[in-house]
């Protein structure tokens, strides 16, 4: 193996090692890398052989006793080396493979490249050959486009060139069209411009037409005001009156009520006057009756001094009183018949007086009845004076209205005119505008005309002649344009002579509206003559009206004359009523007080004929026994005295006994109803000796204690029954058993109850507390009320006393 | 001033009370049926030496049912109680035979009375629960309840304590309270 190879590297020149290596790398496949380490090892291990051989003789001095182990290793080597040839000769023939392989890829690599450059150049070659094509195509297409495009240049510069002879043509023809339109504008011009002032005149006229027309509207606006001021000084004439008659409505009120009041206060007068008399009439009587009674005190005192005196003493007194009695009684006859007398005389003077207000009151009434007629005539007279100014107040609305119906025709007349003048500048206004489309018709026939020239001179330049000739008509027919001018020229003459005439019309239609104005100013100041005059009509009926017041007033007075007259004849009448009454009653009492009078004096002669026998008995009587009746009667009285208190003795026996036995009758009693034990006995048994009302289950011992009770007499009664009271009071308090603790345990329940429930609960237990604790009727009637007064709303408290009574603690607020 | 707000609802919206009495001997089971009534349960009593009032409501009808005390000694204030009373509802003790003359007494000494003249009456047969107890038909012949005239009554048998008969009872004076008289 190891021949193998170093023949090779003597092929190669040594190269191998050099060469190897790069090849090797070039491989990069670890088996390649592992097989390349160990030929480099290899050739380590050589040198090292060879390094061995010449380092051994180191070692060999070192270690001579070591050859045979190095021999063994060396066999190793050697072993190890074969080994490692064999694996070099495998690689190398790989590496052979190997070689073999690149080069056969590149003789392919070659033969691509071949390939692929020829391919290349036929590219190119094809390439140029299209390229060459294309641009000798595209040239061509070039050279025959700029041919075509020259051509059409050449033929566009001919057209333009043919176009800008045309063009200077029509200049031509333009600038001499432009003349003959400037020569008609000019023609156009100065027509429009007279038309422009006939215009403007017209314009004038009818700023003067309005004006005018304004102005007529401003007057008739200053009319109406007028007739408004007016309508609003009626309104107010109107407002005026009614107030007259509303205040002297009042006025006649006021006095009515003035004079009832004057009525009022003079009855008052009279009746107080009435009263006076009246009271002073009575004041007399009282002292005319107080010194008859003081006579008669007088008398009777005198009589019971007389009384005193004895028989004979008594009689004399007696006769003087007589005496006196009938002189008193022949005075109050003197008296009466004066009366009597001064009555009559009364009554013959109030009749007279009567008679004579009668009298008077017939002749108030006619006077009052022609007062009334000359009123009604004097309103009638009012009325018709009234009625009249209404009509010539109504009259001269009338006049109004025609004099301005009359300036309401003549502003429509004024409008017709107006209307006209309008029409007629319509007219004028049309004939210019006639004129003008005439013209432009002209004008336009004139283009077209230019326009058939232009035609013909493009047409048949050469026959310039012929044109002449056209040009010669042409100017014939501006010779006629021209004469048609002249005629709108005199036409506008003729215009501005109507415009004149039609100016004077204008001044002569403002004349006329300055005379109507005139005439509207005269039949302004009519108006205010007309109401001046109203004012003085209305002047005239306040007067009259205040002379119907006046009337009114008179009658007014008369009327309440009248009234107090009636009132005074009332008054009168009343008064005779009363004094005839008075009369009656005057005489009534004096017949009366006759009778009275007359009765007494029987009366006392009756006494005098009694007295007149008593004395006679009391003197025989005298002469007997007068002491011995005297001692009699006391002895009789004494018996009778004693008599009656051994009576009184008895009776307070008879009661001490009564009052024993029932004591007795009471305690057994007790004694049995403790035997008995019966509970629901003993408060029923109380409240019967209470209330005294049947309830259920009244034992049949207390119906005999009321029976026996009822038995003692009715003097004593009352002080048993208290005592018995107090005693069963003692009892049922003292009795500390069962039955007064469920008792009090009752009452205690109840109360608390009914202090801490509300009103409207405790109300229900009023009862309940009030028979605990044995309130009365009144106490249980004020328990509701003040709970009553607690629960509504509204209300006053219940009266509780005051003081000492007081039920309640007064509140501290 | 609570008071009045409260009554000015009760003016508002509530209805008119109707007042009810319970009466009958002491031990009947008044009380018992009062709160039976009330509340609905059987609640433990003590003797009532007063009075117990609450506001019973049956079917929108308010009653105000005032349980008095029946003992011996406070029956006679019973009387108190008696104005503006609608019904009156008695209760007997079933049980009881040796005190049902006098159950009689106490009955027509009320039932005389003028103040209850219009009102209407109920009897409770009470303690019907246990045996051996009167009958209903037994306890109205021993009430004389046929002698009664111009009055509306009925006697129910109950059991307070069971709470047996208590609603019949109710609805019968429920109905007849709602009756225009």
């Amino acid at each position: 193996m190891f021949a193998k190879l170093k023949k090779k590297i003597q092929e190669e020149g040594g190269e191998p090692e050099k060469a190897g290596l790069p090849s090797v790398h070039g491989q990069p496949s670890p088996v390649a890398k592992s097989g390349f380490s160990f030929p480099t090892r290899k050739k380590d291990g050589e040198n090292k052989d060879n390094d061995s051989g010449t380092s051994g003789t180191s070692e060999e001095n070192k270690e001579a006793g070591t050859k045979e182990e190095v021999m063994s290793m060396l066999v190793k080597r050697t072993e190890q080396v074969k080994k490692l040839e064999a694996q070099v000769a495998e690689y190398t023939n790989l590496l052979k493979e190997r070689t073999r392989t690149v080069e056969k890829l590149e003789q392919t690599l070659e033969k691509q490249t071949d390939t692929s450059s020829k391919r290349i150049q036929e590219l190119n070659e094809q390439y140029q050959s299209n390229r060459n094509k294309m641009t000798e195509g595209f040239t061509m297409a070039l050279q025959k486009k700029d041919e075509e495009t020259k051509e059409q240049i050449d033929a566009i510069q001919q057209e333009k060139t043919d176009l800008e002879a045309r063009l200077k043509e029509a200049m031509e023809y333009q600038k001499k069209l432009c003349k003959r339109e400037e020569e008609n504008e000019e023609f156009e011009g100065l027509t429009t411009q007279e038309i422009a002032k006939v215009k403007h005149m017209l314009l004038n006229v009818q700023a003067d037409l309005s004006k005018s027309q304004t102005e007529l509207d401003e007057k008739r606006a200053e009319i109406d005001n007028l007739v408004s001021t007016q309508k609003e000084l009626e309104t107010q004439v109107k407002s005026l009156k009614e107030e007259l008659s509303e205040k002297s409505s009042q006025l006649s009120k006021v006095e009515s009520s003035y004079i009832s009041l004057q009525g009022e206060h003079q009855t008052l007068q009279r009746n107080s006057e009435q009263y006076r008399t009246k009271t002073t009439s009575l004041l007399e009587e009282k002292s005319e009756h107080i010194t008859h009674l003081e006579e008669r005190t007088h008398i009777l005192e005198q009589r019971l001094k007389d009384g005193e005196l004895s028989g004979d003493e008594r009689s004399a007194a007696l006769e003087k009183e007589r005496d006196s009695l009938e002189a008193k009684l022949s005075e109050t006859r003197q008296q009466l018949t004066e009366v009597k007398s001064a009555w009559s005389e009364k009554i013959h003077q109030l009749e007279l007086q009567v008679s004579n207000l009668n009298a008077k009151i017939i002749e108030d009434n006619e006077e009052i009845a022609s007062s009334q007629k000359a009123m009604t005539e004097m309103r009638h007279n009012l009325h018709s004076q009234i009625e009249q100014l209404e009509k010539a107040a109504d009259v001269a609305q009338s006049r109004m209205t025609e004099a301005q119906e009359t300036v309401k025709e003549k502003d429509a007349q004024m409008e017709k005119e107006r209307k006209q003048f309008e029409r007629e500048l319509a007219k004028g206004k049309q004939a210019a505008q006639e004129i003008e489309i005439e013209l432009r018709a002209t004008v336009t026939s004139l283009e077209s005309q230019v326009q058939s020239l232009q035609e013909a001179n493009q047409a048949e330049k050469a026959l310039t002649q012929l044109a002449q000739q056209k040009i010669n008509q042409l100017q014939a027919k501006q010779d006629e344009t021209l004469e048609k001018d002249l005629e709108t020229e005199k036409q506008i003459t003729i215009l501005e002579d109507e415009k004149q005439a039609l100016q004077k019309m204008l001044s002569e239609k403002s004349s006329e509206c300055e005379k109507l104005n005139q005439q509207v100013k005269a039949m302004s100041l009519e108006l205010q003559e007309l109401q001046d005059k109203l004012s003085g009509l209305q002047n005239d009926s306040h007067s009259s009206n205040e002379k119907t017041e006046k009337l009114e007033k008179n009658l007014k007075s008369r009327q309440a004359e009248l009234q107090e007259c009636k009132s005074e004849k009332d008054a009168l009448l009343l008064r005779n009523a009363e004094l005839s009454q008075q009369m009656e009653s005057v005489r009534r009492s004096m017949q009366e007080e006759l009778q009275k009078s007359n009765r007494e004096l029987q009366e006392q002669k009756e006494e005098v004929l009694r007295l007149q026998s008593q004395v006679q008995q009391v003197e025989t009587q005298n002469l007997d026994n007068s002491k011995v009746a005297v001692t009699e009667e006391t002895n009789r009285l004494n018996l009778v005295v004693k008599d009656l208190e051994e009576q009184i003795s008895e009776k307070n026996k008879t009661i001490k006994m009564q009052q024993q036995r029932l004591a007795d009758l009471k305690k057994t009693l007790q004694r049995e109803l403790r035997v008995q034990a019966l509970p629901n006995d003993e408060p029923v048994v109380l409240r019967d000796n209470r209330d005294t009302v049947p309830t259920n289950g009244p034992s049949s011992k207390t119906a005999t204690l009321q029976t026996e009770s009822r038995t003692v007499s009715a003097a004593v009664a009352p002080v048993v029954q208290t005592q018995q009271n107090n005693m069963t009071h003692a009892v049922q308090w003292r009795k500390p058993d069962e039955l007064s603790e469920v008792n009090f345990r009752y009452l205690k329940h109840v109360v608390l109850k009914f202090m801490l429930s509300r009103e409207s609960e405790a109300v229900h237990l009023i009862r309940a507390v009030g028979t605990l604790l044995r309130f009365s009727e009144e106490e249980q009637k004020l328990l509701k009320q003040t709970l009553e007064y607690k629960m509504s709303w509204f209300g006053s408290p219940p009266k509780l006393g005051k003081g000492q009574l007081a039920k309640t603690i007064p509140p501290t607020f | 001033m609570g008071g009045i707000f409260a009554r000015m609802f009760s003016g508002l919206f509530g209805q008119k009370e109707r007042r009810i009495l319970i009466l009958g001997l002491d031990g009947a089971g008044k009380t018992t049926i009062l709160y039976r009534l009330q509340v609905g349960e059987v609640v433990t009593t003590i003797p009532t030496i007063g009075f117990n009032v609450e506001t019973v409501t049956y079917k929108n009808l308010k009653f105000q049912v005032w349980d008095l005390g029946g003992q011996t000694s406070i029956r006679p204030y019973w009387r108190c109680y008696y104005s503006n009373t609608d019904a009156i509802i008695y209760v007997v003790d079933s049980m009881d035979r040796d005190r049902i003359g006098i159950s009689k007494q106490e009955l027509c000494s009320m039932l005389e009375e003028e103040e209850l003249k219009k009102s209407i009456l109920v009897v409770l047969a009470n303690k019907q629960d246990i045996e051996g107890a009167m009958t209903v038909s037994e306890v109205a012949n021993a009430l004389g309840l046929s002698t009664i005239k111009n009055r509306k009554y009925q006697i129910f048998k109950t059991s307070a304590i069971k709470g047996e008969g208590l609603d019949e009872s109710m609805e019968w004076l429920s109905n007849i309270l709602q009756q225009p008289s």
